[in-house]
């Protein structure tokens, strides 16, 4: 079975060793990867325990719940509150917004309901007729074609509630901001998938930082390790594709027109980080009614971030969580105070579940 | 106003929040010379001249009632003659009570039933008082209690430094078909909860050295381990290239994304025993049906003391902790 290939681990050992005797020749080297995925493969598989000192990979904004902001959170449960059937990916539930997470207001009688795919939430629709049903639609380009898809054959008693991200914008801005010294990149696999090796190489050339893409399996990451360092010896500032099993140069074709076809970039915010422009995605105005926002007159204020969590700094790769005044005290998995301890491919969730 | 969430039923720390502020009011929780409710064990004791008497109740709802593998029935009486067999106890009787949602079939319920028989006469032990209530806006409760007897209880909190740990087949089985089938993810080889009694099992190895004993069910075998990591006060290091797993139970977790050492088990025992006779248990365990699979998967050590540490498939390193509650599908 394939799972068990990618897991072995005399290769694995093997690949331990020869990230060992490159680095030895180098100094501190910080490997960024943004993908939930991937952070759940590195402290799922201990793979951090089998690095050298100074090879560290820490882990930037992958992970689509967390750098959701507290807005759209209250915008969800506002929706709730009007009656309306709010579908969402388990992840967001707990998460909390300015005052309540969704999982409060479920407590309170109204109807949020879990699912695990648009599909589920648009078949709720058409099951309840009489019922107005919003979806969450949260995520990064991988989830972003199967929504897309969704909408063009949707119920009339149908909307999203869009807090889609695309990855490459929020990329370039951290390199932007010099506020982290990032030595090399692990691009996302799946988010890959969709996009293809291209976006990848203006941010690779402009900023001159080796980026791989690659896979989910423990070996997947460990090679691309391998690969980063030996680039970072060379100094060489290219995207290499670890994952060509699965990632093609153009990207998938077909999403992305889907893609296109019913959604149009725009400026958005992410926790912890400024607007960044053209970063989001709304619905093109022939979708309009299928626009939670506008279907339902949304309006929240804007709120600030909980005082003294520190998840934005986490999400830049600033701080590792334990560094966070509110780690495993006030914040933990079972009363979480801001995202990154919510969901499970949050790296503060993660660090909790998995270190010492 | 703070309310009960679903999440503090899931097994986790949640749940064990949830079973304190219960608890704090009560402040009876033991007869004298026994095991009560403060240990938080699979079941209480009660002295009975130089015996002891083994009592638990458990109460079960599961979603569907039918599922593959088996029913909420056979899960009643299953889940809880294995909470008297991991305190060494042989199971003397049982008492049911129903609450029934209206308008169940009557033809489910006589599946249901009858099924329960099925697992009574396997042990055999009689179900001797129950219950019946119906209401509306439910599909349907069982709770059953059970009654035991042995010499010496096996507490979930004897685990000694040396020790080596025993499961006596594959995990994840039952947490991964029930939400599986919730799912609607099938596969050529249907994935099939491990619902049975462990009574048959366990009473052929009673005469080897066991020093814990505990059914890895809610909170699966993350949660068991620690807990009886926390209150043997040692530490736990894992195997997990040693712990057997279906390739199907495997597949659907990840695609799932949820870990299948976290999800419930209702046919598995942690059995921990001293060296010397790890291989006569595993001897024993493996000519049984329902310990053909068994497995050393670890032992107990003297240093990380109330943790699990787990290396890992590849040869890492981590710490397996306790699942915060009800496990929920990662996003993608």
């Amino acid at each position: 079975m394939i799972l068990r290939d990618f897991r072995d681990r005399g290769l694995a050992l093997k690949a331990s060793k020869e990230i060992g005797d490159m680095a030895s020749t180098l100094g501190k080297v910080k490997i960024m990867h943004v993908c939930g995925t991937h952070e759940d493969t590195i402290t799922r598989f201990g793979i951090r325990s089998l690095l050298p000192e100074n090879v560290e990979v820490i882990s930037g904004p992958g992970c689509p719940v967390c750098v959701t902001t507290n807005r759209e959170i209250d915008e969800a449960i506002s929706l709730a509150q009007k009656g309306i059937t709010v579908t969402t990916f388990g992840d967001m539930l707990r998460v909390p917004g300015s005052r309540s997470s969704l999982a409060d207001s479920k407590a309170d009688g109204n109807d949020v309901r879990i699912v695990y795919s648009v599909t589920d939430a648009v078949e709720i629709a058409h099951k309840n007729p009489e019922k107005e049903v919003a979806h969450i639609a949260i995520g990064f380009e991988t989830t972003i074609p199967s929504n897309a898809v969704a909408l063009q054959d949707a119920p009339e008693n149908f909307s999203i509630l869009c807090c889609h991200r695309l990855i490459p914008p929020a990329m370039e801005l951290l390199l932007e901001s010099h506020e982290v010294r990032i030595d090399g990149f692990i691009d996302p696999g799946h988010v890959s998938a969709i996009i293809g090796v291209k976006p990848y190489r203006p941010l690779a050339e402009k900023y001159r930082i080796p980026h791989v893409i690659v896979g989910f399996e423990p070996l997947d990451v460990l090679f691309s390790i391998i690969m980063l360092l030996e680039m970072i010896k060379n100094h060489e500032c290219e995207v290499r594709n670890e994952y060509s099993r699965v990632v093609k140069e153009e990207g998938n074709q077909k999403a992305l027109s889907i893609m296109d076809a019913v959604f149009e970039p725009c400026d958005v915010d992410w926790r912890g980080f400024p607007v960044i422009p053209r970063s989001g995605l709304m619905l093109r105005e022939r979708f309009a009614e299928h626009d939670a926002r506008e279907r339902f007159e949304l309006r929240v204020e804007p709120t600030e971030d909980l005082r003294g969590c520190r998840c934005s700094d986490v999400l830049k790769g600033l701080i590792y969580p334990r560094e966070c005044p509110l780690f495993g005290k006030a914040c933990t998995p079972k009363k979480p105070v801001g995202p990154c301890m919510v969901s499970a491919e949050g790296a503060c969730s993660i660090m909790y579940r998995h270190t010492s | 106003m703070e309310r009960i969430k679903l999440l503090h039923g899931g097994g986790g720390e949640a749940m064990q929040e949830l079973i304190s502020d219960v608890i704090k009011n009560l402040s009876l929780t033991k007869v004298e010379g026994g095991i009560g409710l403060d240990a938080l064990d699979d079941s209480a004791t009660i002295p009975f001249g130089d015996k002891h008497l083994v009592f638990t109740t458990d109460a079960y709802t599961v979603k569907p009632l039918f599922f593959h593998g088996g029913d909420i029935g056979r899960l009643s009486v299953s889940g809880t003659i294995n909470d008297l067999a991991v305190m060494g106890a042989k199971p003397i009787a049982l008492a049911s009570s129903f609450v029934i949602g209206e308008g169940l079939p009557f033809e489910d319920l006589r599946k249901i039933t009858k099924s329960m028989n099925q697992v009574c006469k396997e042990v055999p032990v009689p179900i001797i008082t129950g219950d019946t209530k119906v209401m509306e806006d439910l599909d349907m409760i069982i709770t059953t209690s059970g009654i035991g007897l042995t010499e010496k209880p096996i507490l979930d909190s004897g685990m000694r430094p040396g020790d080596r740990i025993i499961v006596n087949g594959t995990l994840g089985d039952h947490g991964m078909a029930i939400m599986a089938q919730r799912e609607g993810i099938s596969f050529e080889t249907e994935l099939r909860s491990d619902c049975a009694q462990l009574w048959g099992l366990i009473k052929k190895i009673l005469r080897y050295e066991i020093h814990a004993m505990k059914d890895p069910t809610r909170g699966g075998l993350a949660n068991a381990l620690n807990e009886m990591a926390e209150k043997s006060k040692s530490g736990v290091l894992l195997y997990e290239d040693q712990i057997p797993m279906k390739d199907e139970v495997l597949a659907a977790s990840e695609m799932l994304g949820i870990d299948p050492l976290s999800v419930a088990n209702e046919g598995k025992a942690i059995i921990v025993t001293s060296e010397n006779d790890t291989e006569k248990i595993l001897e024993t365990m493996k000519k049984t049906r329902l310990g053909r699979d068994a497995s050393i998967i670890g032992e107990v050590t003297e240093k990380d003391k109330g943790r699990v540490i787990m290396e890992t498939r590849i040869g890492g390193r981590k710490i397996l902790s306790k699942p915060a509650g009800d496990p929920v599908p990662r996003v993608c």
